[in-house]
């Protein structure tokens, strides 16, 4: 019974895990006033997994993601690869610390704090790789769509919460 | 779900998003803010270096043209002044984002050539000592 639980829950892995990678690639073509700088859709995947399994499945994801879509673009330890890490490290750490100690918020504020924290992540890298604080004014725009994507985000991962699939993952995933 | 009970039970998230908005609305505000062009300068940076002595936005119309050829170097910018706003006008890199990016006229704005490292900024230099470099 346990074996049968984990091969769902490792299909489900990595069926996130390629949709994770497929939306970090292509929002990497969307154009932005700073290289690298991504708007953080790929998020959606790692709020579903944050909120339907412990942390360090969503974490292992979120970094498997990072990897595979910079090996994919060829950007693998250049300053894309390390605005990309940085925005998803940095966005995760508050992600987690606002589930679990911060009660008040729910799914929207969690994901608004990532998106927001994810923004800024790549722009402080960007300031340290160009040696100036140059980038940092493009930090309001960006910020500001990272909101709007936050929110969107947050929208349609409460909506897949509540499909039947993954609620009985979860409740799988809790008895195991 | 009544509106009631949404602003209960939204009402940490709509706190965290407005504060997250205003902090951007009020950033972008302090970045747009028309301000007069007499005391404000552009800066053309090549990484940490600065390579144009600095243009007065309060000045005529000119071009600036940017040509670093060395080795591992090979930039060709031209920075255009034109009605108190500058832009970069012409660059050899491949992406154009700096020359799409077009006009700027506000302190702490700036351009970003990511491929060729060239970065423009404007400042508000009242009351400061104006940086001329040797050429």
């Amino acid at each position: 019974m346990s074996k049968k639980l984990n091969v769902h829950k490792i299909a489900f892995l990595s069926v996130m895990l390629a949709l994770a990678i497929v939306l970090g690639y292509v929002e990497s073509f969307i154009p932005s006033w700073v290289p690298g700088v991504k708007p953080g859709l790929a998020n959606l995947v790692i709020i579903i997994l944050l909120y339907t399994f412990p942390f360090y499945d969503a974490l292992l994801v979120s970094l498997l993601r990072v990897f595979v879509v910079a090996l994919l673009r060829g950007t693998i330890f250049q300053m894309p690869f390390y605005m990309s890490l940085t925005g998803a490290l940095l966005s995760f750490a508050l992600m987690v610390l606002a589930k679990y100690l911060l009660k008040f918020l729910t799914i929207y504020g969690v994901s608004l704090l990532g998106a927001y924290a994810h923004a800024l992540g790549q722009i402080i890298i960007a300031c340290i790789f160009t040696e100036t604080t140059a980038a940092f004014y493009y930090f309001p725009f960006i910020s500001l769509i990272s909101l709007a994507s936050g929110l969107l985000t947050a929208f349609v991962a409460d909506r897949l919460l509540l499909s039947e699939p993954i609620r009985r993952l979860k409740e799988e995933d809790e008895e195991s | 779900m009544k509106a009631k009970d949404f602003f209960k039970k939204h009402l940490g998230d709509l706190i965290l998003g407005t504060t997250l908005l205003a902090t951007s609305c009020a950033l972008l505000g302090y970045y747009l803010w028309p301000r007069s062009s007499d005391n404000l300068y552009a800066y053309v940076y090549h990484q940490s270096t600065q390579i144009l002595d600095p243009i007065s936005l309060a000045g005529e119309d000119k071009e600036y043209p940017v040509e670093i050829h060395d080795e591992n170097t090979d930039i060709h910018m031209v920075v255009t002044l034109k009605d108190h706003q500058v832009a970069v006008t012409e660059s050899n890199c491949k992406n154009q984002s700096c020359v799409r990016q077009g006009y700027i006229s506000s302190p702490a704005q700036t351009i970003i050539c990511s491929p060729n490292q060239i970065y423009v900024y404007i400042r508000d230099m009242t009351g400061k000592e104006i940086t001329v470099i040797d050429v």
